[in-house]
């Protein structure tokens, strides 16, 4: 009998040492990240560090990263999709979210990422990334666009560099100065300021502040365009005198409107965080940025309401909604954002805001740094998705035409009443 | 090994094969599947695609941008087509000289060839900026102009600018193809007019060119559709503009598939792009053809 059992006994054991041999294998999961983050070399060090460390706190994870430049990515993004082929992770811009959620590609962060997490960021942006009521996108680098001067041209024109414009009608004020200065020694005029007016979908997101800063705007909250009533049509008035009186390059892009203000010959010019980054490379760092430098910056002039809305281009994280693996990306997107040590290298290799959790931009060496913080402070009146249509682009790129016509001598209130009928087609499509 | 006829027929069904597959596949279900989108209202923002009948057709041929873009097309490819022909072919006439050296001219132009359409707009803008491109300051160095020309904000030059690129680009091709077909005229031919007492452009008028000209008008059809498709140049140097004045076929069909979403709106713009083609092609042949005869 003992015999017996002893034998069941042994086999049972034999059994269960075979059944309980082989050790699981950890689940190997591959995380897929697409952006343009990596292709910057000076970014890659932080890059670099976010990936090893998330890799080394969750073994078995890898963090696979798709490279897109810039302006590509939305184009790959939606081929991806499409293809059902998304990556779980997307670096974009703020105003590609009303196409990516329009095409039903994006998950809703609510659940996914942490309340506290979300709560810590901007309420501007989180307004603008919601749809339906859920939130679709994360804020990671907060870009409000704001005024950057040219001390020196400031100064030349008899305006104080240490009291910049405050209102559109001094701002207006000011150009007009510097553009009457004469002539530098090579021959080349003076420009007030450098406007992108390039026959691009840019050059008519970038007009927006300035249609708010006449008291206008594209859309009104009752959802009705009102680009062709009268404070819009006195914007893109000046739009018209400012570039046709020779006060702003005319057909420039984004490139070209940057190196004509950084060759010392336009007094303001509208831009972002990135702007120390690129004083510094396309000057040589020969200017300074700073209160008493060659170049400084205010929030963009106020309105006639005293409001100071601008836009933001700001990069988001969203999550894809054929992801698989949606709670170990929302894990990602929060390390990225909220570990101090991965913010803070981005923020040394970028030179700029490096997250949008406000008690990292307000503490340590950014809450010290003068100009990120004016950027902190612009962060609350400014609007990354301006208009939350996924047609946002076409509509901008409506105004972007409308904005040539005038420069080649339309009547401005006709032509805007033609991008108004344009802008409501496109808002009904 | 003597086939019967079926075998024949087998064994040469089979070496055509994997020929037939590749163009199936990458050239004849895109074109029907493009045809056939042209018909839809696809776009990735909305969520179902359904058929609209001429919906797309009529909504392009009623818009005048639709007209404005293709006029321009014909206007910038057509007059660039015919430059570079002209260009081309008098340049393979110096080279045909047999001097001695033109080799290196040859290889050098023919470098133009070999630059990438991107790398070559990105030159042609700097060429042209308005602020600081050696264009206008040779001009203005020269007293030829007082103040700088915006070349690429004003449509007129603007649309000159392309076409200048575009003939840029596409010379080296039509000399090299001009050159092989005037090397291939036999030279008795032309010794025998030259014994006649024609002189250089007699011989040129009633020997050379009427032997080349269907190379080159075939070059030059072929080269017409290539710029059709081009999109590098107008995209990369104006966006199109200023206003739509350098907007192209190709141009537009990019914007309205990847600037507004609307698959089926681009698709019927190639189909009406490829109808185009395709009745100029058959026009353009059929006169050749004719002269043939």
């Amino acid at each position: 009998m003992i015999k017996r059992v002893s034998s069941v006994l042994l086999l049972c054991l034999i059994v269960s040492l075979l059944v309980a041999a082989p050790v699981p294998a950890q689940e190997e999961i591959t995380l897929r990240f697409m952006g343009w983050i990596g292709l910057f070399e000076f970014y890659v060090p932080a890059w670099e560090y976010m990936i090893e460390e998330f890799e080394a706190r969750h073994p078995g994870v890898t963090i696979e990263y798709i490279g897109t430049p810039f302006e590509e990515t939305l184009n790959q993004a939606t081929v991806a999709i499409l293809g059902n082929n998304a990556p779980d992770i997307i670096q974009a811009v703020a105003s590609w979210t009303p196409q990516l959620n329009a095409m039903g590609a994006l998950a809703s962060l609510d659940g996914l990422i942490d309340p506290e997490v979300i709560e810590n960021t901007p309420e501007a942006a989180r307004a603008a990334l919601t749809y339906d009521g859920s939130l679709k996108a994360l804020e990671w680098v907060p870009a409000p666009i704001v005024m950057v001067y040219n001390r020196n041209l400031l100064e030349e024109a008899g305006l104080d560099p240490d009291s910049p414009p405050q209102t559109w009608e001094e701002f207006v004020d000011a150009v007009e100065r510097i553009c009457a200065l004469p002539a530098r020694e090579d021959g080349s005029s003076v420009f007030g300021v450098s406007l992108r007016t390039a026959r691009h979908p840019n050059s008519g997101h970038w007009s927006l502040p300035v249609i708010w800063g006449f008291g206008g705007d594209l859309i009104n909250e009752a959802g009705e365009v009102v680009v062709d009533e009268e404070p819009a049509v006195n914007a893109f008035e000046w739009y018209k005198n400012v570039v046709t009186s020779g006060c702003s390059p005319e057909g420039f892009g984004v490139q070209e409107s940057r190196n004509v203000f950084m060759q010392g010959r336009a007094g303001f010019i509208f831009e972002g965080p990135w702007v120390r980054g690129l004083v510094n490379s396309l000057t040589e760092g020969e200017w300074t940025v700073a209160p008493d430098g060659d170049v400084w910056l205010a929030p963009m002039p106020a309105g006639p309401d005293g409001s100071r809305r601008m836009i933001s281009n700001s990069h988001v994280l969203v999550i894809s909604e054929q992801s698989p693996h949606k709670e170990l990306a929302a894990e990602f997107i929060q390390f990225i954002t909220t570990d101090l040590e991965a913010v803070n290298q981005y923020y040394e290799v970028s030179d700029q805001l490096s997250t949008a959790q406000l008690d990292l931009l307000t503490s340590g060496a950014m809450g010290e740094d003068e100009y990120v913080q004016i950027f902190v402070d612009a962060m609350a009146n400014a609007d990354p998705v301006p208009v939350q249509h996924p047609q946002w682009d076409a509509m901008a790129d409506v105004l972007s035409l409308s904005l040539q016509q005038l420069f080649q001598g339309a009547d401005t209130a006709e032509t805007l009443r033609n991008a108004a009928s344009e802008i409501e087609q496109l808002l009904a499509s | 090994m003597i086939l019967n006829k079926r075998a024949r027929f087998v064994f040469v069904s089979f070496l055509l094969l994997p020929s037939v597959l590749l163009v199936a596949v990458f050239i004849i279900y895109p074109l029907a599947n493009g045809v056939r989108l042209s018909f839809t209202n696809a776009s990735p923002l909305r969520p179902l695609t359904r058929y609209i009948g001429l919906e797309n057709y009529i909504k392009l041929l009623s818009d005048s941008t639709f007209w404005e873009v293709l006029y321009n097309s014909v206007l910038i490819i057509g007059v660039s087509t015919a430059l570079s022909l002209v260009v081309g072919f008098l340049l393979a006439l110096a080279l045909n000289t047999g001097l001695r050296g033109t080799w290196v001219f040859r290889t050098a132009i023919f470098q133009v060839w070999v630059v990438p359409w991107i790398a070559a707009t990105i030159l042609w803008g700097w060429l042209f900026n308005s602020e600081y491109g050696i264009i206008n300051y040779t001009l203005q160095q020269t007293g030829l102009t007082a103040e700088p020309l915006s070349w690429l904000a004003r449509p007129a030059l603007a649309q000159l600018v392309m076409i200048l690129g575009f003939v840029w680009r596409t010379i080296p091709f039509m000399m090299v193809v001009s050159l092989a077909a005037l090397q291939g005229i036999p030279q008795e031919l032309l010794e025998a007019a030259a014994i006649d007492g024609a002189s250089y452009l007699k011989r040129l008028r009633f020997v050379t060119i009427p032997l080349v000209r269907n190379v080159l008008l075939t070059v030059g059809l072929l080269q017409a559709v290539r710029m059709f498709q081009e999109i590098t140049m107008p995209w990369v140097l104006t966006q199109g503009g200023p206003v739509n004045a350098t907007t192209t076929l190709s141009l537009h069909a990019y914007k309205l598939a990847f600037q507004r979403w609307e698959f089926g709106l681009s698709s019927a713009v190639g189909t009406l792009w490829l109808v185009f083609l395709l009745v100029f092609a058959v026009i353009y042949m059929k006169l050749l053809v004719r002269e043939r005869e």
